[in-house]
């Protein structure tokens, strides 16, 4: 009983593990640009955990430097991801992935 | 933590002065109209040839060894890929010129977004730590997502650009998350290390190096475009502004080239078998599904698309061999593949005009009349994409084949030969158009765009000199490999 109250690694990567597979679903199934935006950052932030996770279970620190710099990109890519989606947005008035679809995928 | 000596940095140079004048280009272009697309053309060129003088300079005296506290390394492989790198910016860069003008978007803007794309390929070549190697993977594909879409007002080019984005970050996100297992199973991000950890990694957790290797391959195939990690690139391809498409699949595609078998070979060999026999799957896979789909297609960037996951197939069977032979083969062939590759799609862009001209198959009917050299060097492309003497297609494809079969792996080298023996039917397509139909345009064109010409025609040449005396570069490309383990 004590064994599994005590929270360790494998629970960190656990639940990153849960909110990377939340975050990748999201991105398929949703049909909406800014969900899939939010789902983006699910799936960087499980990430993150997993790397401060790591970094503390090894003792070292090159994990959390990692999330730093994880951080940084995930910001520049929504701004790149919400640049492309007011593009959209002025061509066709919607933010739904399906009414913007004329090339057959 | 290691002290980073302020020496290291000076052999960034070339990257630094890249990076500088791209991000100069963005800034001029909010001067007042900005640089026209001729001026800032020939900054580009000018840019990146001084950059190769640079990365050639700086290699030089580089030492042994890796620079930055791990995270970068300047060997010959690194060089290899750097000139190959900046031969196919500068190249693209010379196909957009007339194209940006013709579309009235900003020019500064353009280029610069390709010149920091490049700066993001430098370093990729270079890296020698995971940390290094996504951050400039990252850098080189955010670039691409807005390049794919420049076109902001056109309904196609921001349908790629966001199919490209949303299908890119998650590509890049499996890979962190494969990375970020990795680290926490070896204790190390750089490759090297990773390598050391690995062995005895794998007997206390088989699982998390599994899953991590497996998901940080997945984002490698995503980014070379290979079955079944392909959807995105048709629509990409079709979508993006044409100078754009031709930048993604030669440069985009032979830096993603670059860092996969950097990986697999440098961090992985510990699990060669493992991960040879499932790059041997998708190897064959790309080949067979890449050249069936592009039959049946009647759009020729479509037609290209297809074609290009097929190449990514033929180069994934030279990683796999893992030796010395399949990777100089991968090396010739991608330098091979990138010439050919601009030069196809630089005839593409020469007969496009507004309304999307020069993207079906009846655009080419009587080119061989109307402007015979052109057709002649889009006949020498087509017979290179097949892999016909005297082309440099031919010696790429033949070395590529020769590593797997003498690396064990005949059956993916057979299904190979088969598919491009296939892929024959619609190469040809385009050659009996501009050969042997008839269109009521029978005036000439006037192939007024002569840099565009030049480019073109620089490709053909380098096709042609590679297929004719293939010698010289595959002893460089030979001097270039990855010591293996």
């Amino acid at each position: 009983m004590g064994a599994i109250l005590e929270v360790g690694t494998l629970h960190y990567v656990v639940l990153s593990f849960l909110l990377f597979l939340v975050g990748v679903v999201g991105i398929i199934v949703r049909r909406n640009m800014i969900v899939v935006l939010m789902s983006l950052e699910l799936v960087l932030n499980s990430v993150n955990l997993n790397l401060v996770a790591f970094s503390y279970a090894n003792g070292d620190l090159t994990g959390q430097v990692f999330a730093v710099f994880s951080i940084a990109v995930a910001a520049g890519e929504a701004a790149v991801g919400l640049g492309i989606l007011v593009a959209l947005f002025r061509l066709r008035q919607t933010t739904e992935l399906d009414k913007a679809t004329e090339l057959s995928g | 933590m290691p002290q980073i000596p302020l020496r290291d940095f000076l052999y960034l140079l070339p990257e630094i002065f890249l990076l500088t004048a791209g991000l100069l280009l963005l800034l001029s272009s909010s001067v007042g109209r900005g640089l026209g697309s001729r001026a800032a053309t020939l900054f580009s060129l000018a840019t990146l040839a001084a950059t190769a003088v640079m990365v050639v300079w700086v290699a030089q005296d580089a030492p042994p060894g890796l620079l930055l506290a791990g995270m970068y390394v300047l060997d010959d492989y690194a060089l290899y890929w750097k000139l190959l790198l900046l031969l196919a910016t500068g190249l693209t860069v010379v196909l957009s010129c007339r194209f940006v003008e013709e579309s009235g978007y900003r020019a500064g803007e353009f280029f610069s977004l390709l010149l920091t794309a490049a700066t993001g390929m430098l370093l990729m070549a270079g890296g020698a730590n995971l940390l290094s190697i996504w951050l400039s993977l990252e850098l080189m594909a955010l670039s691409s997502y807005v390049l794919a879409g420049y076109f902001k007002h056109e309904t196609r080019s921001n349908e790629a650009a966001l199919k490209y984005f949303i299908l890119g970050a998650l590509s890049s996100g499996v890979m962190l998350y494969g990375m970020s297992l990795l680290y926490g199973a070896a204790g190390s991000l750089g490759l090297a290390e990773i390598a050391a950890a690995l062995p005895a990694a794998a007997r206390t957790m088989p699982l998390v190096i599994g899953l991590g290797w497996l998901m940080l391959a997945i984002g490698l195939f995503f980014k070379v475009a290979a079955v079944p990690f392909h959807v995105w690139t048709p629509d990409v391809y079709v979508g993006a502004p044409t100078p754009v498409t031709a930048f993604l699949a030669a440069g985009s595609k032979a830096a993603s080239f670059a860092i996969l078998v950097r990986i697999f070979y440098t961090a992985l060999p510990g699990l060669a078998l493992d991960w040879q026999i499932i790059t041997a799957a998708v190897a064959a896979v790309t080949m067979i599904w890449g050249n069936l789909a592009a039959l049946t297609q009647t759009n020729v960037k479509r037609m290209l698309a297809y074609s290009s996951i097929a190449h990514a197939g033929y180069v994934l069977m030279g990683v796999l061999a893992m030796s010395d032979d399949g990777q100089w083969a991968v090396l010739f062939y991608l330098l091979a593949y990138v010439l050919i590759t601009l030069g196809a799609f630089g005839t593409v862009i020469l007969l496009e005009r507004r309304e999307y001209a020069g993207e079906t198959y009846e655009d080419y009917a009587g080119l061989a009349r109307r402007a015979p050299l052109l057709a002649a060097m889009m006949l020498l492309f087509m017979l290179a994409l097949t892999g016909i003497p005297p082309t440099g297609g031919f010696f790429g494809k033949i070395y590529l084949f020769a590593a797997a079969v003498e690396a064990g792996w005949t059956w993916v080298a057979v299904i190979g030969v088969l598919t491009s023996a296939l892929s024959l039917y619609y190469y040809l397509g385009i050659v009996v158009q501009m050969y042997l139909k008839d269109s009521d345009d029978v005036t000439p064109r006037p192939l007024e765009a002569r840099g565009l010409v030049a480019a073109i025609g620089f490709c053909a040449l380098a096709t042609l000199l590679l297929g004719l005396v293939p010698g010289p570069l595959v002893e460089l490309a030979k001097a270039s490999v990855l010591p293996l383990p």
